[in-house]
């Protein structure tokens, strides 16, 4: 219960009541219950005007419109990913990289590792010429990473995730 | 979990898994806006925020084989997204330092505002609104941004909020009260 006679949610650290009701996201019992104790407390009051204000300010922080080439660029960027040869596939995040690139950065420790990796297997070949080693697909190294990367996070959601976000999946 | 009780995102995500490439357009469809508005707000520069996005929509692409509808799509998206923009932030602050960042990002947003048949003042006030608010949000910690903007422009409810950023629900109550207060603070004067 929340009126004039209980405790002010200023005071009870309930400050997601105030934010709920400038955003309109009060369900309307508790958004009357709170305009009782607004109509009493002029702390709240206040605070809830000024809330409101900025709240509606912040509309005018409009964003821009989506370049119209966004998803022809992603597409390309897609198509890249997957036709490539294996050589520029390589040295993509290398590149990026150097250029300051963002989300590259964690892929040029793998090509380093990776090219290293590469070099060894060249030099033994030389030496094993009849018995050749298996060609090793860099970017299918790098990309497994990244998209495990990825994945860690979807999982570290379900460890996170309280029972009824579970039951809305 | 049956397919019936998935959430539609999660569904079409289960089908770019088996190869439906129809479907990842549909979910770029849905997300596309609000995930580069989101990062625009976050790095408060346009082309960045664009480049960002697709970086976003080219891991979950990448992680379609192995996708499992674990957690609620939007939640994984825009913690995806509040990494590379977090980063970014940091990263920039490193190599630039603040006062330069803050010209760079006047510079990428300097197209904002647009004439919508305004007169040259009424599109004047609105400028310079857009610029006060802006910069107040430009002026909290990067996570009291990123809270602010998903509560304010996403509707997202706290504890989605509180997924997406790897914190609990009363710390993100905590977040955005202390930020609300700052800008409160900073812009009482357009109350």
């Amino acid at each position: 219960m929340l009126d004039h006679k209980m405790t002010c949610p200023l005071q009870t650290d309930n400050t997601d009541i105030l934010l709920d009701y400038c955003s309109r996201s009060l369900d309307p019992d508790r958004r009357a219950m709170f305009e009782r104790h607004m109509a009493h407390c002029a702390e709240c009051r206040d605070m809830a005007s000024a809330q409101s204000e900025i709240w509606m300010a912040m509309d005018a922080f409009e964003a821009e419109p989506v370049s119209a080439d966004f998803d022809q660029k992603l597409y390309a960027r897609i198509d890249r990913l997957e036709h490539v040869p294996v050589w520029d596939k390589f040295w993509a995040p290398v590149r990026s990289y150097l250029q300051g690139q963002p989300a590259w950065k964690p892929a040029l420790s793998v090509a380093a590792a990776s090219a290293a990796l590469a070099v060894v297997f060249f030099v033994r070949t030389d030496v094993m010429a009849p018995r050749l080693m298996p060609a090793i697909n860099v970017q299918e190294v790098v990309e497994a990473e990244k998209a495990l990367e990825d994945l860690d996070m979807l999982g570290q959601l379900e460890s996170e995730s309280p029972q009824s976000e579970k039951e809305t999946i | 979990m049956a397919v019936a009780t998935l959430e539609r995102d999660a569904e079409l995500m289960l089908r770019v898994r088996e190869g439906d490439t129809h479907s990842f357009g549909l979910l770029l469809e849905r997300h596309r806006v609000p995930v580069i508005h989101f990062l625009c707000r976050m790095v408060q520069n346009q082309p960045v925020a664009e480049e960002l996005a697709q970086e976003v929509f080219l891991r979950v692409y990448r992680s379609r084989a192995n996708y499992e509808p674990t957690a609620k799509f939007t939640t994984w998206l825009f913690r995806i997204a509040s990494h590379l923009a977090l980063n970014w932030i940091r990263d920039k602050r490193h190599e630039r330092g603040q006062e330069s960042l803050d010209a760079e990002v006047q510079e990428g947003m300097s197209r904002q505002v647009q004439d919508r048949g305004m007169s040259a003042e009424q599109s004047l006030v609105r400028q310079s609104k857009f610029e006060e608010i802006r910069r107040a949000i430009d002026g909290l910690p990067e996570k009291q941004r990123a809270a602010v903007l998903m509560h304010k422009y996403d509707e997202m409810e706290y504890s989605q909020i509180a997924s997406v950023l790897e914190c609990s629900e009363s710390a993100v109550k905590s977040l955005l009260f202390r930020a609300y207060e700052s800008l409160r603070a900073r812009l009482a004067h357009m109350a």
